[in-house]
């Protein structure tokens, strides 16, 4: 059992910096989910990490010991990849027992170990197959078979749910998580699924293009994001932004459209006057009546999923159909009936205001 | 072209590669630098003297009759060879693909003379055309016809194009059924219920569609006849009647090892290099890209 | 098929058939030739249907051999040679093109592009090419009449290395990581996950090797003139040339069809091996 400490890690490929100094202290134990858009350098930290990928400047340490030098197999770790990277001709049994042989473990400790393991994922009765013989979710169980067996300090998972389909996802999903609890092993996880992020994670890490965003428990990002890249990755569905006009005595907003924004008690700093950022979620966007009314939307779709009900609209006639990633969403219950061209008209819920700079996209206020 | 992890090890991947860099020096390399460089130098036939003769080997060459004929021999001749051997074969794989029923049994039938070494093949063409003995000149004397190819040029040429055909047709029978049973089967059963019968199928559909196979295929058997028939024009004609069957390969050879002409046969082998390193790079250039669906 | 057109499937058939029967009847009568006696095979016309003696011409050919210029080689002896040189060529080729291909997609060192570009002109050289500057090189290392001087030159392939070269390439890099990880080092990735998953390669290219070094001819022509070196395939140009005079067509015949049969069997048992070496070989 270790911990680890990523210290100013930077990577760069020849002259172009990919990873522009990420730290983070992660302790024995804790399930840290490392999240983004493909090509943010999530994976490259993870694989920094795993000693896969040297690292350009900055230290690793898993239990205390810097591993910058240290080669992935005397690192204490086991990673699962995205794509299992089982060997294809070995059996089930020989692909979980092979870094045991080369280990030079005995025999019947090998033995012990991965009929424990294969136990744990319920896999006992694969071992002979090979692993084209089996679905994709027995090809994962094995993947993690195989890191288990290990019995390593520091678990890596590079997105290892991506290459299964959704029902699937949710159960693995939860099986990872408990068997993760059951071994208490910290684990560093990388995916660009904010729901897998969001439920997996005691701790979230937020990438973009090479900086760590937002460090913090997954509510606490979903409550404070520190940026509108946060603040838009994470929740679904994700977050509504407008451009404003902050008044002068800092009490309200005026919106493009011209609907004015109450602040309420929002810390607003020194932006007053200054255009802004307002990001509000889609269930803290309340219907109310006209002259409650902070925003008239035009609803141009209407999703029903049952449990609730989503109403996208725009503020202007101009709805194009093309444009639905830059529409407002409101989250109605399920009997809500909202239809298409009707006007609805919304105002923000308290406290679901979240104020961001318009240059830096850094969050305003607490 | 390189994996994205690597194994840093100093000298292990230079033990590797010792073994193939190894041979490709001693045995192709230096070889054939020898020979551009004997290209530029006359040695008289005991080996005493050497003089340095810049292009006089290559435009003796050129002047030389027995050459340029030899070159439009070996140019007739593996013209004749790629044509007929990628004909008869795109017929058979054209019924082949055909046929569900037997397809692989015919397949086998038609792949193993693939195997058969060119003296060999040579030495088969020989028997059944021996011209006191053989059954095909026997067959052909009954219609009147006196076949000598010890003789007679045209046949001696005839004979050698025929075994290097045979041998020849089998692999281009392979690539050509596997390219078309590679096209996928809506393609044409999309052209059939459009009204195109097996023919038009054929012709408007497969053909082109096969065409990277095709020039592929024209490309390994000019490289083929040009290379590889040395064995038969050894076990049919020697050569000869006259040199009749001389072509470039066999020419290098006999210059070079009979008539010990060195600076001549290394000339030949440079032109011989030239002409390989053409056709490979056509080959990579423009087969490999441009042909492809 | 497409569509039921009795009348073309049977001209298919029909097409095909014939087709096999041309191709295979100088075999044919290769065969009937071999199971003649020598005098049946003076006289013309050449019979068309097997005789008796294929027996006994096998047993001649295989522990007799034919008289040629008074030093008689023993067809068998012949095979033997013939197989030392096909195994030894496939399994050189295979082995070092296996081990460069290994380094030029695995490892990072220099020179590499350099060593890959040397590899990549021996696909221009064939050694018809450069046949006497080899054969005198050959010669210098007094590699003359032996095995060595039969083989090592014809061992550097560029095909073989690039077809390994492919096949590593589409071996997901994930796997050297996992087996990294798993605290595999370089030769033990080589030995226990890339052999493993390139043997149907391995087998399939065997099979195109072992049938061109069966097949060779020229070289071993040039560099052997000790006649315990003949290869089989050699010993039918020497009774050929004897032949003529010997008039023992049966058992030049013989020998031929001796000499066709192993890289045939070779072909027709391994057919899928071979089809997957030719195709990916070449293309």
């Amino acid at each position: 059992m270790a911990g680890v400490n990523i210290r100013n890690i930077k990577k760069s490929y020849g002259a172009i910096e990919v990873l522009h100094g990420i730290s983070v202290d992660i302790e024995d134990g804790e399930f840290i989910v490392i999240v983004g858009a493909s090509g943010c350098g999530k994976s490259t930290l993870l694989r920094m990490v795993a000693g896969l990928e040297a690292i350009t400047e900055g230290e690793i340490e898993i239990g205390g010991r810097v591993v910058n030098e240290v080669e992935p197999k005397d690192r204490d770790i086991a990673m699962v990849f995205q794509n299992y990277a089982l060997y294809p001709h070995m059996s089930v049994y020989q692909n979980m027992a092979y870094g045991l042989k080369l280990m030079n473990l005995p025999k019947d400790e090998i033995q012990a170990r991965v009929d424990k393991a294969a136990d744990m994922l319920q896999i006992g009765e694969y071992l002979k197959r090979r692993p084209r013989e089996l679905s994709g979710g027995q090809r994962q169980r094995v993947a993690m078979g195989r890191a288990i067996v290990r019995e390593p300090s520091v678990f890596l998972f590079d997105e290892p749910l991506s290459n299964l389909d959704a029902k699937l996802r949710v159960t693995m999903r939860l099986e990872i998580r408990a068997l993760q609890r059951r071994l208490d092993v910290t684990s560093l996880y990388v995916t660009h699924d904010q729901v897998e992020a969001m439920t997996l994670a005691d701790r979230l890490i937020v990438l973009n293009d090479g900086y760590a965003e937002q460090i913090d428990t997954p509510l606490n990002i979903y409550e404070n994001p520190a940026s509108e890249f946060v603040a838009g990755f994470i929740g679904s569905p994700p977050m509504n932004f407008f451009t404003g006009d902050l008044s002068t005595d800092g009490k309200s907003i005026e919106i493009d459209s011209g609907a004015k924004i109450a602040v309420k008690d929002y810390p607003v700093g020194d932006n007053v006057g200054k255009p802004i950022r307002i990001g509000v979620r889609a269930e803290k966007l309340e219907p109310c009546s006209r002259n409650e009314a902070e925003i008239i939307l035009k609803i141009a779709a209407v999703e029903t999923l049952g449990s609730e009900t989503l109403a996208h609209g725009f503020t202007d006639d101009g709805m194009a159909i093309t444009d639905m990633e830059n529409s407002i969403v409101v989250k109605m219950p399920g009997d809500a009936r909202p239809t298409v061209g009707e006007e609805l008209p919304v105002r923000v819920m308290a406290g679901g205001l979240h104020l961001f700079d318009v240059g830096t996209g850094k969050r305003v206020g607490g | 072209m390189l994996k994205r992890v690597h194994f840093n090890t100093s000298w292990l991947p230079f033990a590797l590669v010792a073994p193939q860099i190894f041979i490709t020096v001693v045995f192709f390399l230096w070889p054939a630098g020898q020979a551009i460089f004997q290209s530029f130098l006359l040695e008289d036939a005991f080996g005493l003297s050497t003089e340095f003769v810049w292009f006089d080997n290559f435009k003796e060459l050129w002047a030389d009759d027995a050459y340029t004929d030899s070159f439009s021999r070996t140019a007739f001749f593996s013209l004749m060879v790629a044509f007929l051997s990628l004909s008869i074969a795109l017929v058979l794989a054209g019924m082949a693909d055909r046929i569900v029923k037997f397809a692989t049994t015919y397949r086998t039938l038609l792949i193993w003379p693939y195997a058969v070494a060119p003296v060999l093949a040579g030495a088969l063409f020989v028997f059944m055309f021996d011209p006191t003995l053989g059954l095909v000149a026997y067959a052909l004397d009954i219609f009147g016809y006196d076949w000598n190819h010890k003789l007679n040029g045209g046949e001696a040429m005839a004979l050698v194009i025929m075994a290097a055909t045979w041998k020849q047709i089998s692999y281009n029978f392979l690539f050509f059924l596997a390219a078309m049973q590679s096209i996928p089967k809506s393609l044409l059963e999309a052209a059939a219920i459009d009204g195109a019968g097996p023919a038009r199928r054929f012709w408007t559909i497969i053909f082109p569609l096969i065409t990277p196979t095709t020039f592929f295929l024209l490309v390994v058997n000019i490289v083929y006849a040009f290379f590889d028939t040395f064995g038969i024009i050894s076990a049919v004609t020697d050569g000869g009647p006259a040199g009749a069957t001389n072509i470039l390969v066999y020419k290098v050879y006999s210059d070079g090892f009979i008539g010990l002409d060195l600076g001549g046969s290394a000339a030949q082998s440079v032109v011989l290099m030239a002409i390989v390193i053409v056709i490979t790079i056509i080959q990579f250039r423009y087969i490999e890209k441009k042909v492809d669906y | 098929m497409i569509e039921n057109r009795p009348i073309v499937t049977f001209i298919s058939h029909a097409v095909i058939i014939l087709g096999i029967i041309v191709i295979a009847f100088p075999v044919w009568i290769t065969f009937v030739a071999a199971s003649h006696d020598a005098l049946r095979m003076t006289q013309s016309p050449l019979p068309l249907w097997p005789g008796g003696h294929f027996f006994e011409n096998l047993k001649e050919a295989l522990f007799v051999g034919l008289d040629v210029g008074g030093a008689s080689q023993p067809v068998a002896f012949m095979l033997l040679n013939s197989f030392i040189m096909a195994m030894v060529i496939a399994l050189g080729k295979i082995a070092i093109s296996l081990l460069s291909a290994f380094a030029i997609v695995y490892f990072r060192f220099p020179f590499r592009m350099g060593f890959f570009w040397m590899i990549f002109i021996t696909l221009m050289l064939p050694v018809e090419v450069r046949i006497l500057p080899t054969f005198k090189v050959v010669a210098d290392l007094g590699l003359l009449d032996s095995y060595a001087g039969l083989t090592l030159p014809l061992i550097a392939s560029a095909t073989a290395t690039f077809m390994f070269r492919q096949v590593f390439l589409t071996i997901p890099d994930e796997l050297l990581e996992a087996a990294r990880i798993d605290g595999a080092g370089p030769m033990r990735f080589f030995f226990d996950i890339l052999l493993p998953m390139s043997r149907t390669n391995i087998a399939a290219l065997f099979v195109i090797l072992f049938i061109f070094g069966w097949n060779q001819y020229l070289w071993p022509l040039l560099i052997t003139t000790d006649q315990s070196l003949t290869t089989v395939v050699m010993g039918i140009k020497q009774m050929l040339e004897a032949g003529e005079q010997l008039l023992q067509w049966n058992k030049i015949m013989m020998t031929t069809l001796i000499a066709m049969v192993p890289p045939i069997i070779v072909v027709i048992s391994m057919q899928k091996m071979f089809v997957k070496g030719l195709t990916e070989t070449d293309k």
